[in-house]
């Protein structure tokens, strides 16, 4: 019996459609429209990836607000309340954003969240938005 | 074309090799002239790269693991200049972000992004698109005698969206089919050009995750035993190309110079008494078993459509020899298969989580090679098989 090399292609075309991580559809409407959009205006499609910024949007607007804090306080180190720990993406992005300055869990100079009680010892010394920071003993 | 691939894949893996055995980034003069030999070796394929790149540039970064693993290492890589006692991988604090993970695409992105200048959100992507270059080089090179074109364009198109959002699994799958079908491609031709290629495939595999080195494990330890069982006589040609695997796996010796000298401490703690005592709790409740087989099994369905082409090409495929390194290579699908399955059962996460955060990502190479092996089962060239 000849194998049905035409047959087994197109059957393995089915497969190609089922192995795609992602719709298929999806991927090539995009790959279609993002790349229809670079040709048209190359500038303007490539403009948001360049830049010390670019994409910053991604980073919890908490990081990045720890991370412009300890820098203008000029720290060596910091430490985040139980609040903050408390959500892994938010723990992991602040970390990952204030990098190279380390946690510290004996850091004088730690951050809560509004609303959130400060421990024992601690006095509130700067404040943005979504962040205190607090000198503790 | 393939001589270009292989020249690509030297080009990253000796540019990974150098700045782990230097212990620092290179210089923006050395990055731009192997980032223009490279744009040289792929400007054939810039139709093809460019929508890809365009693609992979649609979103910055924003993948949990690609945020919190590979690309946070990468960034820590670029501020510290290299691979060094100040890069911090030993810190404690940072323990969760498994520091002891191979570093080809951190070390890569920090590289390139040494070369822009400066870091963000989207351009460490480039060292993604980079990684693909010699798989399209390579791909471009079987693609002009292959009649199962389909099949490699999918090996190759189908884990992009993976590769896209910056996790390793994807590109692991993709070298881990090019593994297959070069020894295959060796097997055939007796060319060193096709060794190498095999030894460079296993080599980024390596450099990519820790899921790398058991598949290079499992792929050398079924070639080796394919060789000694079919034609012994060629472990002389593996023995003179031994120098091949010494630029694919230096970077392995040297991270783990590197680890030992850090004290990175591994994340496969797990591998212990109390992972052998999860494998028996979870044996003896039945449903997990099922749940890890249907999430593995079930979650692309692709794997049961490549296992049923696979019967039937099988089936049609008269050639005895065929239809053994098919089988040789559906070996390797098969045990890392198995290794997957003892990792689920051994994990000390919930399994319900960890199943359903990375199962359709992790099985990704088995679906590579389970498609490479369809694709040496469909091969008519029998004339060459020996």
């Amino acid at each position: 019996v000849k194998l049905p090399k035409h047959l087994l292609a197109w059957l393995s075309l089915v497969v190609v459609f089922v192995f795609l991580d992602k719709p298929p559809r999806e991927i090539l409407k995009n790959v279609s429209i993002f790349t229809f959009r670079f040709y048209q205006e190359p500038s303007v499609a490539s403009a948001k990836w360049f830049g010390p910024s670019a994409g910053g949007e991604v980073i919890p607007s908490i990081s990045i607000q720890i991370r412009d804090l300890s820098l203008s306080h000029h720290f060596e180190n910091y430490d985040l309340s139980q609040k903050i720990r408390s959500d892994p993406w938010i723990f992991q992005q602040t970390l990952a954003t204030a990098w190279p300055l380390k946690l510290r869990n004996d850091s004088p100079d730690r951050f809560f969240a509004p609303k959130e009680a400060l421990m024992p010892g601690c006095i509130q010394v700067d404040q943005k938005s979504e962040v205190i920071l607090a000198k503790c003993q | 074309v393939r001589g270009a691939g292989t020249l690509a894949a030297s080009l990253l893996i000796l540019n990974y090799t150098i700045t782990l055995f230097t212990g620092s980034l290179l210089s923006r003069g050395f990055i731009f002239s192997i980032l223009a030999l490279l744009l040289l070796l792929a400007s054939p394929l810039f139709p093809v790269l460019i929508p890809i790149g365009v693609f992979f540039f649609r979103e910055p970064l924003n993948a949990w693991d690609a945020r919190s693993i590979w690309f946070f290492h990468s960034r820590m890589i670029y501020l510290s200049d290299g691979v060094n006692a100040q890069t911090g991988f030993n810190d404690p604090s940072i323990a969760w972000s498994h520091p002891d993970y191979p570093t080809l695409v951190p070390s890569l992105a920090a590289q390139l992004m040494k070369a822009v200048g400066y870091w963000n959100e989207y351009l460490p992507k480039l060292s993604l698109l980079l990684l693909l270059v010699p798989a399209f080089l390579w791909l471009a090179s079987l693609l002009q005698k292959k009649k199962e074109t389909v099949l490699l364009v999918a090996m190759v198109l189908g884990p992009l969206a993976n590769v896209e959002t910056g996790l390793m699994d994807g590109l692991l799958a993709i070298y881990a089919g090019f593994s297959l079908i070069w020894f295959h491609q060796w097997w055939q031709s007796r060319r060193t050009l096709d060794l190498a290629n095999v030894y460079l495939s296993l080599g980024i595999c390596l450099g990519l995750k820790n899921e790398g080195t058991v598949f290079v494990g499992i792929a050398l330890f079924c070639m080796a035993a394919w060789i000694l069982i079919n034609h012994g006589s060629r472990l002389k040609v593996v023995t003179r190309s031994l120098w091949i695997p010494a630029l694919g796996f230096v970077h392995l010796l040297i991270w783990h110079h590197y680890k030992s000298n850090l004290q990175i401490e591994s994340d496969l703690h797990f591998l212990n008494s109390v992972g052998f005592q999860h494998v028996k709790e979870r044996l003896f409740e039945g449903i997990s078993l099922k749940h890890i087989s249907n999430e593995l099994l079930f979650s692309k369905r692709g794997i049961v459509g490549l296992l049923v082409f696979f019967g039937v090409a099988f089936f049609f495929q008269k050639s005895r020899q065929v239809r053994r390194l098919a089988l040789m290579s559906i070996s390797v699908s098969f045990l890392y298969f198995c290794v997957l399955f003892a990792v689920y059962l051994m994990t000390p996460y919930d399994l319900n989580w960890h199943l359903q955060t990375s199962a359709t990502r992790t099985i990704l190479p088995v679906l590579s090679t389970l498609t490479i092996s369809l694709v040496i089962l469909l091969n008519d060239d029998q004339s060459k098989m020996c």
